[in-house]
């Protein structure tokens, strides 16, 4: 439409100048026209005044009009080149003009044989300069028509022209208001969703603290009627144990043994819901490298009694806290060596590489452009059924019964929470033909 | 030796109290004890003895109703009087920020109170052996 508009407007202003080039030579031929006729009238003067005074004084205007007339002519010619009705009767102004010089030529050579005036030789020549005027005029008055079309053709093209550029301007106008409308809506929309999105954020960190505050007020209170019953079964154990029967004895030791197993289950929630939030922690650079050797000399007994093999590869340094990710390791290092084969050595290998974040499985659309830190830790103990792989990372749950592998099994929901407290991912992966366990860690590099 | 001090007890849990109470029996505990349930009486209880000035070991469990540990701690240590008495908190609470303060408010001692009934044994023979029988304490002019 905009377009449409444009090019009727363009076409307008370009025909507009065409009538303003054709208005000029309609007066450029008015004006060669008036000239032709002038310069036939100096021409004349000439010669009637050589004819009264035979002066050759009065030659000399009536030869350089003569040669003038001719250039006049070939002028209006051009112009008229293109109007068929015009060129006609500047044929027959030529032919009239033509003869009208004849006789004149003729009065001054009469002149000058006869020594008198030829007096019918100047009716003659009036009755064709009469002539020549008459089309002369019917030239003009044809070019006056002309000229007041094609003034009257730009009138109504003026208004039109108007009409079109208001158009124009209207349309661009609507166009504006429209689009300035829908970038308007559009915008409304996205601060409505980025609202939306804060709402739901400041409701989520809310829930969060509540859940944090909920854990650790919980625990918390749990363990002061815990402690009492451990307490009081001890002291009934200490003062009255002698009276006790055999059978009663066994209960009271229950009881203690259950207690003491809650007490554990506790301290392990309290540790969990201390690590949730590491908003308030100092974030270092931490050297991975010295977190491994930190780790592998606090298990240095455990690993030569299981008599196991850790080799490790060139750790990078990332940015977090410290104290989570020797829980991390240590973590993954005991279950290592806790979940190792009886009759294999226990061979743990800790590799490194630097991947795209399109690797991770599950990672969002967003992270596929990052670059993460994988850390990957191999063993060859007893692993696990590949129907587990993200089971085993929920708080409490464990694979096998507390008599064979002791623990609560809140470490490697701990393990994902602080990986996710850094912004990664940890997974496990099951390998064909592999035997035991292997966790990816990918950090945001 | 301030073998003749009186050790002040504040909890405000009754079963804590009594288990406080048997241990002091099982170790023959031989100062005068005075047990309080809040704040208020510990203040009231120092106000009523000030000339006698015979309080020399005060155990102070930090959340309690009406007067927490807290309030008592910051008035007994900012009190010119009190404020040589030791003040052993023995507390539920673990936790680094109560620990923190509680030094930060001048206690003496801050203890986790032990799960297990002869935890708490030992805890309280030591608290004894240590501030009655061994620590050296200014004497009031």
């Amino acid at each position: 439409m905009l377009s449409f508009l444009s090019l009727i407007t363009y076409n307008n202003l370009r025909d507009m100048s065409q009538r303003n080039a054709d208005v000029t030579h309609t007066y450029r031929v008015r004006f060669k026209n008036k000239d032709l006729i002038k310069t036939l009238i100096d021409v004349e003067t000439g010669q009637r005044g050589y004819l009264l005074t035979e002066d050759d004084i009065f030659l000399e205007p009536y030869l350089q009009g003569k040669t003038k007339i001719g250039l006049i002519q070939s002028e209006l010619r051009v112009l008229l080149n293109d109007n068929n009705q015009q060129s006609k009767r500047l044929n027959k102004l030529d032919e009239l003009i033509a003869r009208k010089l004849i006789i004149m030529e003729n009065g001054i050579k009469n002149l000058k044989k006869n020594r008198t005036i030829d007096t019918l030789n100047l009716y003659l020549g009036k009755i064709y300069m009469d002539k020549i005027r008459s089309f002369s005029e019917q030239i003009d008055d044809e070019e006056i028509l002309l000229l007041k079309y094609r003034n009257d053709l730009q009138q109504s093209a003026d208004t039109s022209i108007t009409y079109y550029l208001f158009g124009l301007s209207g349309v661009s106008l609507a166009f504006l208001l429209v689009f300035f409308r829908l970038l308007y809506l559009e915008l409304k929309r996205r601060i409505g969703f980025q609202n939306t999105l804060e709402n739901k954020l400041a409701e989520l960190e809310r829930t969060n603290a509540e859940l944090e505050q909920f854990a650790h007020i919980t625990s918390h209170d749990l363990q002061e009627p815990l402690r009492k019953i451990r307490a009081f079964s001890e002291r009934l154990n200490a003062k009255q144990g002698d009276q006790l029967s055999e059978d009663a004895k066994a209960n009271i030791k229950k009881i203690n043994q259950s207690a003491s197993r809650m007490q554990q289950l506790i301290n392990d929630l309290l540790a969990f819901s201390r690590v949730t939030n590491i908003k308030d922690y100092k974030h270092d650079d931490i050297n991975l490298n010295e977190i491994i050797k930190e780790s592998l000399e606090d298990f240095s007994e455990y690993i030569s009694q299981k008599d196991a093999t850790i080799i490790t590869d060139k750790l990078p340094i990332i940015k977090g806290v410290r104290v989570q990710f020797v829980q991390l390791f240590n973590n993954l290092l005991s279950n290592s060596l806790k979940y190792s084969r009886q009759e294999i050595r226990p061979l743990i290998k800790i590799q490194y590489k630097q991947v795209s974040g399109s690797e991770i499985p599950n990672a969002g659309i967003l992270q596929k452009e990052n670059l993460y830190h994988r850390l990957t830790f191999i063993d060859n103990g007893i692993g696990f059924e590949e129907q587990y792989s993200e089971k085993i990372f929920t708080i409490f749950q464990r694979l096998h019964n507390k008599n064979e592998y002791e623990g609560t099994g809140i470490g490697l929901a701990l393990c994902r929470r602080i990986v996710t407290n850094h912004n990664g991912y940890i997974l496990t992966e099951v390998k064909k033909g592999h035997i035991g366990a292997i966790f990816h860690i990918y950090l945001p590099s | 030796m301030n073998r003749n001090v009186r050790v002040i007890i504040c909890d405000d849990d009754e079963d804590d109290l009594f288990l406080i109470k048997s241990v002091l029996e099982d170790i023959q505990f031989k100062n005068q004890t005075v047990f309080l349930k809040n704040g208020f009486e510990v203040m009231e209880t120092l106000q009523k003895n000030d000339r006698d000035a015979t309080v020399g070991l005060i155990l102070l469990d930090l959340n309690m109703p009406k007067m927490d540990g807290r309030e008592v701690l910051k008035a007994i240590k900012s009190n010119p009087d009190y404020c040589r008495i030791p003040v052993v908190i023995l507390t539920t609470s673990g936790s680094p920020q109560d620990i923190e303060q509680c030094y930060a408010l001048g206690a003496n001692c801050f203890i986790s109170k032990p799960s297990s009934y002869d935890g708490l044994n030992d805890v309280i023979a030591t608290l004894s052996k240590f501030w009655i029988d061994l620590c050296h304490l200014p004497v009031r002019s």
